[in-house]
């Protein structure tokens, strides 16, 4: 047989298993068109809705298809690879004059081209709707860009799933598997950082690598980052790099893996011994902390560490059990589930280490484009580009009080029995005088290569105090309440005094804000602690439609006061 | 047309075929009988290029077979259990196999209606065990293929059917030269068919040889004596069993016809017959003498 007559042979299997599939390719192709473009056409005749911008929702409809899409792709390999776990349909397929590879690569290109059909129709449909009139579609291009990504995406997470097909002894521990590693591997990436932050007292990092480690999770937050701005930026070059390149790289390693995988015997057709062992450390590994979470909150008790590593031994033999199709050789799996529980110390505890170490990082000043500063309760962020001196100098006292180091400020808290919060510009400082829950100070630094770095503190000095005050006084931030926007503030006043509850207001001009808050900002600077912490003072708010900044000022900063009054009369 | 070459496959720890050396000749009928596990699957497995030898070769016409789409275009493979497509009909499984088998042929299939009463339009999923096996059967004719491997061939076939396909396979034979191997553990209904039988047990060839060799060289002898031989009488026969009840000798005897009745006439019967063996019998004989149970393989 030529290789001529082996292709013919290849693309006529090709065109059958198309028709095999053809039903539950149109089901799902229909409802899809249920929805699209048939939800947004009954929108459009019902209502006046004659301005429905579709490009503002591409993104929303792209994760529709998509999502719908890709479970039409994991039935269609399901069924079109079921030789690979019946040794009936075995029979019939491996005795057929094809070669084997060609026979997954027609089985595989049949369930993708089913998927593909079904995703195609459903952006045409989305098409059609753009044409009515008084639409904003979101433009030709915008679609064809989202139907790119879609196809491109469904090839990579197919492909991914391949490979699980090609080392999985049965239907159930192919989803199991692919379920395991695809879900798996995030929540152990998830759990680590959650060990990182615990550890790294105050201190919060995002990472990208999240959305790096399951195709899957990269494909959700590759069509909500990319379609979010597809109109301004376009499918990204990254982006068809990553999903061609890694589709192509494991449909490679699917082939590999294939040629060497034992369909002879159900129950040993990994094609990698290690495979199914793998597995069920992984999963032991999640639902062994998974239980351990549901029955001990906290990991620090030891009940927590005796309920996961309960959690994973069993978790380890139902994995066996679905590997090995049965409860045959338990102390492999018990020993997966003891692997389990070792892994999870060593990963909880070097991300703690990690965590503590990253928590007194300061990014040297050289390196840093930015800064921006925000405290909490929606208070607005600043973002300074200069001025970092004073930053870095908060950072470090930041740093130098995280474990527990009591400050003179702290200490007034507690003697007094005090739980008050102070106000200064528009950073709130929390204290109390048992525990601090909440961090409210957070630095994102950008620095020159891109990398973003936040951490997040609470304040709990009076130094962090003034020093955060005599942020507030440089240029920049002063910058931002500078009132260019609107060319008036307004000012409230109010005494907390329970028998006198007076409430004034007043338009102000931006100098006459800028130079209410001066006063105070002079007044707290030579303040006694004490003097601060007082629960006798008077509310001031300062807002201008944009900003809104609320000082707790004491009755003891007359200057500050009396200019209030003058500024309110 | 089919060679084996210390054709060796395991499953785990278990050699399903141990150094298996075979020739299926072209347009012969051959049997593959064995007991349970004996490795008659396996082997028709390895022909259709299912399975992958694990040692040796498996050449079918000079070329190896596993994955190898022009030798396998020549063999088509019935398992014991056939497999069917879900909701599928005669014609579809046709139309299937047309787009790969490039001599298969639908008017044949469509003759052979009128040899198995089976309506090719028919949804195979509800027919019964012996109906879905017939439509098996009429796909693997219409094949073209030059080589049927037919796993369990007779099972569930009712004895109308079980004739015609005999027959059918006969004619196959000496009209297409096609090369039929067939698989089973019903010795009686091979015995009218076959030319070739090999014997299988625990992967190993026991024997495997024609038919006719196998029955000219057996013979079972039934002589009445007034007076029974001796031991030392019998010792110039090549007696592989002696059976006696009353004055009656049974014996299965090893060797030339003629030369056997010389030597049992000679010793003055009442009277002596020589009885055809059954192939059956040939098997439980052959097996005794190399010494294995033949419960546990009949």
């Amino acid at each position: 047989m030529t290789s001529g007559n082996c292709c013919k042979s290849a693309l006529k299997l090709y065109s059958f298993s198309l028709r095999r599939q053809i039903a539950i390719t149109l089901l799902v192709t229909g409802f899809l068109l249920l929805l699209c473009p048939g939800i947004l056409l009954r929108e459009y005749i019902q209502s006046d809705y004659h301005r429905y911008a579709l490009g503002s929702e591409l993104a929303l409809w792209t994760m529709i298809i998509f999502t719908a899409t890709l479970i039409l792709g994991v039935i269609l390999l399901c069924y079109n690879h079921a030789h690979l776990f019946s040794r009936k349909t075995a029979d019939l397929y491996y005795a057929l004059p094809i070669k084997r590879d060609s026979l997954l690569a027609v089985r595989f290109g049949a369930a993708f081209t089913g998927a593909a059909f079904a995703a195609t129709t459903a952006f045409l449909g989305l098409g059609i709707f753009a044409l009515l009139p008084g639409l904003e579609s979101g433009g030709f291009w915008a679609m064809l860009q989202c139907w790119l990504l879609c196809l491109m995406l469904l090839l990579l997470c197919m492909s991914t799933l391949l490979l699980f097909l090609v080392n999985s002894g049965s239907i159930f521990h192919f989803l199991f598997s692919s379920a395991v590693v695809c879900v798996g591997i995030p929540v152990l990436f998830v759990i680590g950082w959650e060990s990182y932050e615990a550890a790294a007292v105050g201190v919060v990092a995002e990472s990208e690598w999240l959305k790096y480690v399951s195709p899957f999770g990269y494909s959700y937050l590759t069509i909500g980052e990319n379609l979010d701005r597809v109109n301004v930026i376009g499918l990204r070059g990254s982006t068809v790099a990553i999903s061609l390149g890694c589709s192509v790289l494991f449909l490679a390693l699917s082939f590999v893996m294939h040629h060497n995988r034992r369909t002879e015997r159900s129950g040993s057709a990994f094609s990698a011994s290690i495979v199914p062992y793998l597995i069920t450390v992984i999963a032991a590994a999640v639902g062994g902390y998974v239980i351990a979470i549901m029955f001990s909150w906290n990991t620090e008790d030891m009940d927590f560490w005796l309920f996961l590593i309960h959690g994973a031994l069993l978790v380890a033999i139902a994995s066996g059990a679905i590997a090995s199709k049965g409860f045959r050789k338990l102390w492999r799996w018990l020993i997966c589930g003891g692997v389990a529980v070792v892994v999870m110390l060593g990963l909880m505890l070097g991300f703690e280490a990690l965590g503590e170490k990253d928590s007194r990082y300061i990014p040297p000043k050289d390196e840093i484009q930015s800064i921006t500063i925000e405290g909490t309760y929606n208070t607005p962020e600043v973002t300074f580009t200069e001025d970092f001196d004073l930053i870095l100098a908060f950072h470090a006292l930041k740093v130098a009080n995280i474990r527990g180091e009591h400050s003179q400020y702290t200490e007034l808290c507690v003697e007094h029995d005090l739980d008050t919060s102070v106000m200064i510009g528009d950073i709130t400082m929390q204290y109390a005088t048992t525990e601090i829950l909440n961090p409210d100070v957070t630095f994102t630094y950008t620095l020159k290569n891109g990398r973003e770095i936040t951490r997040s503190y609470w304040s709990n000095s009076l130094e962090e105090l003034l020093l955060i005050f005599r942020i507030g006084c440089t240029d920049t931030y002063a910058q931002s309440w500078a009132f260019t926007e609107y060319p008036e503030g307004y000012a409230q006043y109010y005494y907390n005094d329970k028998d006198k509850n007076v409430h004034d207001s007043n338009t102000l001009t931006p100098e006459e804000c800028t130079l209410l808050m001066d006063t105070f900002g002079a007044e707290l600077q030579k303040a006694d602690p004490k003097e601060i912490l007082t629960t006798d003072y008077v509310t001031l708010e300062l807002e201008n439609g944009k900003l809104w900044q609320q000082l707790c000022v004491p009755r003891s900063f007359t200057e500050t006061l009396t200019l209030a009054e003058e500024l309110l009369d | 047309m089919i060679q084996t070459i210390a054709l060796t496959k395991k499953f785990d720890q278990l050699r399903a075929l141990d150094a298996v050396e075979l020739n299926f000749t072209k347009g012969g009928i051959h049997a593959l009988v064995g007991s349970n596990g004996s490795g008659k699957s396996t082997l028709m497995r390895l022909i259709a290029g299912v399975y992958s030898p694990d040692e040796g070769q498996l050449l079918i016409g000079g070329r190896e077979a596993y994955d190898c789409p022009a030798v396998k275009q020549r063999v088509f493979f019935l398992p014991d259990t056939p497999s069917f497509f879900r909701n599928a009909t005669v014609l579809t499984m046709a139309d299937f196999y047309r787009r790969l088998y490039p001599n298969f042929s639908m008017e044949l299939l469509k003759s052979l209606q009128n040899v198995f009463p089976i309506r090719l339009d028919q949804r195979l999923d509800r027919m019964s065990k012996g109906m879905q096996r017939q439509a098996a059967l009429m796909l693997a004719l219409s094949s073209g293929a030059e080589v049927l491997l037919l796993d369990e061939a007779f099972d569930g076939l009712d004895p109308v059917v079980r004739g015609t396909l005999k027959a059918l396979l006969i004619s196959w034979a000496e009209d297409r030269g096609t090369t039929t191997i067939i698989a089973s553990h019903n010795l009686r209904e091979l015995e009218d068919l076959c030319d070739h039988v090999t014997l299988l047990h625990k992967g190993k060839v026991i024997c495997s040889n024609t038919l006719e060799e196998l029955r000219g060289s057996l013979h079972k002898v039934q002589a009445a004596y007034r007076k029974l031989p001796t031991e030392g009488q019998l010792l110039k026969l090549n007696v592989l069993k002696c059976q006696r009840t009353g004055s009656l000798l049974q014996m299965v005897i090893r060797g030339d016809r003629e030369e056997i009745m010389t030597q049992v006439n000679a010793l003055e019967p009442l009277f002596a017959e020589t009885i055809a063996p059954s192939l059956e019998e040939i098997f439980i004989y052959e097996m005794e003498v190399r010494g294995y149970d033949i419960r546990e393989l009949l």
